[in-house]
């Protein structure tokens, strides 16, 4: 039989979790950092390392956690249910990427200090033609004597307004790409937010003649996208609990709604029609969820099928998060506009992350590619 | 966290000493069975071959391999009774259609089982479990199909029998069964669903006539009329008024027997479809892709929520909307399949002809199946009312 228990220290992360969201980020938190148009709370952030989360997937050795990817997960998708907004991801990505690509004094270098939330790290890798393959990148970083020196402007970048460094995807050669850790303040470094959807903010990094040392090379010359791919396969599956726990929270608020609104002298839950848009809800937050696990077990065995499976949660979750979304407010009407109620902070999270690493058209040009179609 | 079915090192050897001895038993007894993959196309003969099949099956006790020896199974573990479905399905064409739908016994023995007397169960269960009868379900009416309940058959009682009038239709499966499991009003003064009580009757009752109805697809249905039909009182499964309550241990699928209900075909029927565009260099063309890519997402997310299906019943847990969901999610799938399926292949997709059609004609098979499959069991709307009942109870928001 399969057995998707969590484990006891699992129900411990998970509970410990849901309090801190619901502590240190209830909704009205959340509203007033929207209204305000902050996405990044040192004090939040601060806490958060306290509990050990950024260096949740760093190893002991460099004063991480050492957890599992399960156990990670678990922690994303009760973020997710609370929509606590942080660099998690993006920093957990690059800790992943360093730890993976670096050198001995790259990891003691920076892995202590991600791990203790002094350093936040922020993956710039795409660009004005958003996509999530090496073909899409075409920033350039030339040699010059010892420096690689980066030229190009990367687009639609999570997290890069609260990071201190960034790693930075560019191009080496035709065919082949480099990762290079790239200081946020270094000469030639410019970081300007871009609204986008619903007051959402993501960043153009614009890298003009931006000198490299040797030592700020991450991993192999021209090699940088087979550092990458299972790293962004990681963050997918994360991302995708994390989208799981918001799809489930809005099941609840969906189902709680229809449950206390009365109409026509009667709760709404009693109309069929009303109900049809619950049951979407659900099996979306439920496809969410199961294939997210499943894309984190076959990671963690590093199974054959772990690419196949983590695109196949990312189309599942994207796809069902916004749908579920949209259901939402078919069932909430008005109130559900209200940006006081909160339900629009999830709507907004179904369409900025809808193509965040990869769209469900990406995705599923990937399956079809591991299907060999 | 665990995806995957795992045994015990000592399941491991059990489960293999005891698949040795069923490849024997199979290479000697299994010759012949098997069905074509459309189940019309059936031959008698060939339904003869497989039910003397089924019955050499059965005297092993590998009919209803888990349940007690008393009752005409072999008692394993299911760990252990796994194995016979593995084999019959590496062995045997078509294995589903081996044993016809209809024709399985697993709602009437759950029945039995739940509420049937210890004589009843002694007397009816070990033919039944032992595949030596067919026993069909006549539960639809002219009149009541999504709401049974309100079903017209009178079963009155008069000295040692019950005198039976009704029609029951959309009923039966392929030739003929050897006994019938139906709900009849026993008491038309009581309350909705307590004035039902539920029968196990012989297949040649006289005052009964049989209709045919050309379904789309499957196996062929009935429409039996009783006019004055007389059961013996022995008939009667528990006692009068329990008739919804069998119904739905039936209904529970709890009582796995047979062949069919263990199986899943959609797996090979997706990976049956992926490797004819391959080899037939359709899937070059990107909107075959996404659109076979999108039917493996859907298909890969129904097999998601049946492991977690399977991991919640293990342990035992209340399952207040998940079975109804998957089943939902299932009916859903078969439309959506056929649809991705013509998509993919255009109007080669609906061939038939036997020099033409692709897969021998299994994909316009499964096109008029998934039509078809909207209704067993309960439509679409009825799952989904079953679903929402089961979200407003569990009532975690």
């Amino acid at each position: 039989m399969p057995d998707f228990a969590l484990t006891s220290e699992q129900e411990l992360l998970r509970n410990a979790a849901r309090d801190f969201v619901q502590r240190e980020c209830p909704l009205s938190e959340l509203r007033r950092m929207d209204r305000e148009g902050i996405e990044f709370s040192r004090e939040l952030w601060d806490k958060m390392a306290a509990l050990g989360w950024p260096g949740i997937l760093v190893s002991k050795q460099y004063g991480g956690e050492g957890a599992s990817l399960t156990d990670a997960a678990v922690l994303f998708e009760e973020l997710g249910r609370g929509l606590l907004p942080s660099p998690l991801l993006s920093t957990i990505m690059c800790a992943l990427l360093i730890d993976r690509a670096g050198v001995d004094g790259q990891r003691a270098e920076l892995l202590p200090a991600i791990a203790r939330g002094e350093r936040v790290v922020a993956l710039a890798c795409t660009e004005d033609n958003y996509g999530w393959s090496a073909d899409h990148v075409h920033a350039t970083a030339t040699r010059r004597g010892d420096a690689y020196v980066i030229d190009g402007t990367k687009r639609f970048v999570a997290d890069a307004g609260s990071a201190d460094m960034l790693v930075v995807a560019a191009r080496t050669n035709e065919t082949g790409l480099t990762l290079l850790l790239v200081d946020k303040s270094a000469a030639g470094v410019e970081v300007r937010p871009v609204r986008a959807w619903a007051g959402e903010t993501l960043y153009d990094v614009s890298l003009r003649e931006v000198a490299n040392s040797p030592e700020n090379v991450l991993g192999e010359i021209d090699r940088g996208w087979d550092a990458l791919t299972p790293v962004l396969d990681i963050a997918t599956a994360l991302l995708c609990a994390y989208i799981a726990g918001a799809a489930r929270r809005v099941y609840e608020i969906s189902l709680g709604y229809a449950q206390r609104r009365e109409q026509f002298g009667q709760p709404i839950a009693r109309f069929q029609r009303v109900q049809d848009h619950l049951i979407d809800i659900l099996n979306h937050a439920d496809a969410a969820r199961w294939t997210a696990y499943h894309a984190i077990w076959q990671l963690e065995q590093d199974a054959p099928g772990a690419e196949e499976a983590v695109s196949v949660a990312k189309a599942a979750a994207s796809d069902g998060f916004y749908q579920l979304c949209d259901a939402a407010h078919h069932v909430h009407g008005g109130i559900g506009s209200e940006k006081g109620y909160g339900l629009y902070l999830y709507t907004k999270a179904s369409r900025s992350l809808y193509h965040y690493l990869g769209s469900p058209a990406h995705h599923r040009r990937r399956i079809a590619r591991l299907l060999r179609l | 966290m665990d995806f995957a079915t795992r045994y015990t090192p000592e399941q491991v050897r059990e489960r293999e000493a005891f698949r040795v001895e069923v490849r024997a038993w199979l290479g000697e007894h299994a010759d012949g069975a098997g069905a074509p993959v459309d189940p019309e196309l059936l031959s008698h003969e060939q339904f003869l071959r497989n039910r003397a099949f089924l019955r050499k099956l059965g005297e092993r006790g590998w009919y209803a391999p888990t349940w007690p020896r008393e009752y005409g199974g072999a008692g394993l573990t299911p760990a252990v009774a796994a194995v016979i479905r593995e084999e019959l399905e590496a062995l045997i064409p078509n294995v589903e259609n081996v044993h016809p739908p209809g024709d399985i016994g697993g709602p009437v023995a759950g029945a039995l089982q739940t509420i049937g007397s210890e004589e009843q169960q002694r007397r009816f269960l070990p033919p039944i479990l032992r595949g030596e009868v067919v026993t069909w379900e006549l539960h639809t009416e002219p009149e009541a199909g999504s709401d049974l309940p309100s079903l017209k058959s009178r079963a009155e009682r008069q000295g040692d029998e019950y005198i039976l009038n009704g029609t029951k239709t959309f009923v039966g499966g392929h030739f003929a069964c050897d006994s019938m499991f139906m709900l009849a009003i026993t008491d038309p003064q009581a309350p909705r669903r307590e004035n039902l009580s539920a029968f196990i009757t012989p297949a040649d009752l006289p005052g009964m006539t049989v209709t045919h109805l050309d379904m789309l697809a499957g196996s062929r249905k009935c429409t039996i009329i009783f006019e004055d039909a007389r059961v013996p009182a022995g008939c009667l499964i528990g006692k009068e008024g329990d008739g919804w309550l069998a119904f739905n241990s039936g209904m529970s699928g709890a009582f796995t027997v047979g062949i069919g209900p263990y199986l899943n075909r959609d797996e090979r029927v997706i990976e049956q479809v992926l490797e004819f565009c391959r080899s037939a260099s359709i899937s070059a063309d990107p909107d075959v892709q996404d659109a076979l890519a999108r039917i493996y997402v859907d298909f890969q997310v129904q097999r998601m929520l049946r492991l977690r299906n399977e991991w919640l019943a293990s342990t035992g847990a209340p399952m207040p909307y998940e079975g109804a969901q998957t089943y939902l999610g299932r009916k859903l799938f078969g439309l959506k399949l056929a649809e991705a399926i013509h998509h993919a292949l255009g109007p080669r997709a609906l061939l038939r002809d036997p020099n033409l059609a692709p897969l021998e004609g299994a994909l316009e098979y499964f096109h008029r199946y998934g039509i078809l499959m909207v209704h067993p069991g309960g439509t679409v709307e009825i799952q989904k009312l079953r679903m929402f009942r089961g979200m407003s109870a569990g009532g975690d928001a």
